[in-house]
């Protein structure tokens, strides 16, 4: 069973559909290189306020995500290939939530920030 | 929409601003943050380990100041910290950067603080970068005083040196050449009496030695005065020179006007001249009279021409041998005057090509004056254009400057 941590989590979550995502116990952020959002599941909406037809289509460090905008998120996604993990501090607007995020980058055109809540 | 709806879309209105905002209780535990704030302060929290659910425990670190104002502050709301600057370290990738926040603090009531952020990095770098360059030109200002004074104390040498040699040349003339005539004259009068007195033959020595010592002291005299006089022509060729270098010190010389450049070519070669000279460098002019003035600083423009000479002489210093020529060129084309110094000095490749219109690029020992960065930011303000070129290494150097004319509706 896949979970938060396998090793092969991009390749796994390539694999699923959106509504597959949606059934997930950690929230999913999947988007392009340019950090374009292609899908947003259910429990990452839980945590952040945000519906997920307001963030598809929407750029995720400059639109949805902002306080994420720094080296030590956006930034490590300018690598070619990503897979780490990140304390973080998450905003539902205003209330701090603090977060794990891990990274996934790789030669797959689908790129991940996978949410859980600490 | 409801009020509901409303203060939602106010949150995230405030959650979008690009200002940092916190909000926590007396005790520093974060009650609300928008974006902004964590994007400056999650880097920090994590750096010093730290959770980032007290704003407190990071400023006892990175801004200890804001937790004193905030323990000395008496009153139960207003502002405590306004627009206070401080730096923190961002370490990744194995370096540190420097990243430059203002805050400001407000207690709005007793049970609540808010903390306002914000990145003034770029700003900060650009004033750094501004107050270099007034730096720079404060020290070049000061250099302009300095040599001005200078230029004054030896002009005032100089004149005095002037008036010394004109008394000398004076003095000169009342020689003894004039006295000895007489003595000669009055011998050769009395020749007869003194003929008796001590021998035909002595008297008319004496006469001999007389007009022979009379012809020296003439001949010297003549030899003297000569050396006077070329000696004042040489005073007052400096004279000229600092007369050339003052006018270009004054300090409200900065305005523009009609300037002619073949004036301002000739005034800068006559100040390198001499420099020319030892080095045996052959100069060419081709400076056609009747040129159209151009409007502009005749000061900066004399420090450009003054300051590209310099390069070619050190340019040619730096390829050796004694059989170098430098040859200025000025040409007037159907809407531009174009200058061109053409030097055989060592030259430059495509690679220092790039580099060379850089701010303090030098391949000089010492850096001297203007820099080429300078010639083209004071050439850009007359519109004018300047380009380098050469063959390579060790083959001379061409610079154009091409001045547009002035248009006649």
């Amino acid at each position: 069973m896949h979970n938060y941590e396998s090793p092969n989590l991009h390749q796994w979550l390539d694999a699923q559909s959106d509504s597959e995502l949606d059934q997930l116990p950690y929230g999913v952020v999947k988007m392009d290189h340019q950090g374009f959002i292609q899908a947003y599941n259910d429990k990452e909406s839980t945590y952040t306020g945000v519906a997920p037809e307001n963030a598809v289509g929407k750029h995720l460090f400059t639109e949805i995500a902002l306080c994420t905008n720094n080296f030590m998120v956006a930034g490590k996604l300018d690598q070619p290939e990503v897979d780490v993990v990140v304390d973080y501090i998450f905003t539902y607007v205003m209330k701090p939530t603090p977060v794990r995020l891990r990274l996934l980058k790789s030669d797959s055109p689908n790129m991940y920030m996978v949410v859980a809540k600490k | 929409m409801s009020l509901e709806a409303q203060n939602q879309k106010m949150l995230s209105i405030i959650y979008q601003i690009p200002v940092g905002l916190v909000e926590t209780d007396p005790e520093g535990n974060v009650q609300e943050m928008n974006a902004m704030a964590i994007q400056f302060l999650m880097p920090q929290f994590i750096d010093k380990g730290l959770a980032g659910e007290n704003l407190f425990d990071l400023l006892k670190h990175i801004f200890p100041k804001a937790i004193a104002a905030l323990e000395g502050y008496e009153r139960s709301s207003g502002n405590i910290l306004d627009k206070n600057r401080f730096t923190v370290y961002l370490n990744h990738n194995d370096h540190s950067e420097e990243q430059h926040l203002i805050l400001t603090l407000n207690r709005l009531s007793a049970g609540q603080y808010l903390f306002i952020f914000d990145d003034i990095t770029e700003l900060q770098k650009k004033e750094q970068e501004l107050f270099e360059i007034q730096r720079e030109q404060a020290v070049e200002r000061g250099k302009f005083d300095v040599i001005s004074g200078v230029l004054h104390d030896i002009g005032n040498a100089v004149v005095g040196f002037g008036s010394y040699l004109t008394k000398v040349k004076q003095l000169t003339r009342n020689n003894d050449a004039t006295m000895l005539g007489k003595l000669a004259q009055f011998i050769k009068t009395n020749k007869e009496a003194i003929g008796e007195a001590i021998g035909a033959p002595k008297a008319g020595a004496l006469v001999q030695l007389a007009e022979g010592l009379k012809a020296k002291q003439e001949d010297q005299t003549a030899e003297m005065e000569k050396t006077i006089t070329d000696q004042m022509n040489i005073v007052s060729h400096v004279k000229d020179i600092l007369n050339i270098q003052r006018q270009y010190l004054k300090p409200d010389s900065s305005e523009r006007s009609l300037v002619s450049l073949r004036g301002i070519i000739n005034d800068a070669l006559a100040m390198q001249l001499a420099t020319l000279e030892k080095r045996n460098v052959e100069v060419r002019t081709y400076l056609p009279d009747g040129l159209s003035p151009i409007k502009g600083d005749h000061t900066k423009l004399m420090q450009v021409f003054l300051n590209l000479i310099k390069n070619s002489i050190e340019s040619m210093d730096q390829q050796g041998g004694d059989r170098h020529q430098l040859t200025l060129q000025l040409k007037k084309e159907e809407s531009s005057i174009t200058a061109t110094i053409q030097d055989t000095g060592i030259g430059f490749d495509k690679d220092q090509k790039q580099k060379m219109f850089k701010r303090g690029f030098t391949t000089k020992a010492r850096g001297s004056g203007l820099g080429l960065n300078g010639s083209r930011s004071i050439l850009s303000t007359h519109d004018a254009v300047i380009d380098l070129d050469s063959p390579g290494i060790g083959k001379g150097a061409t610079v154009t400057i091409k001045y547009p004319l002035p248009t006649h509706t």
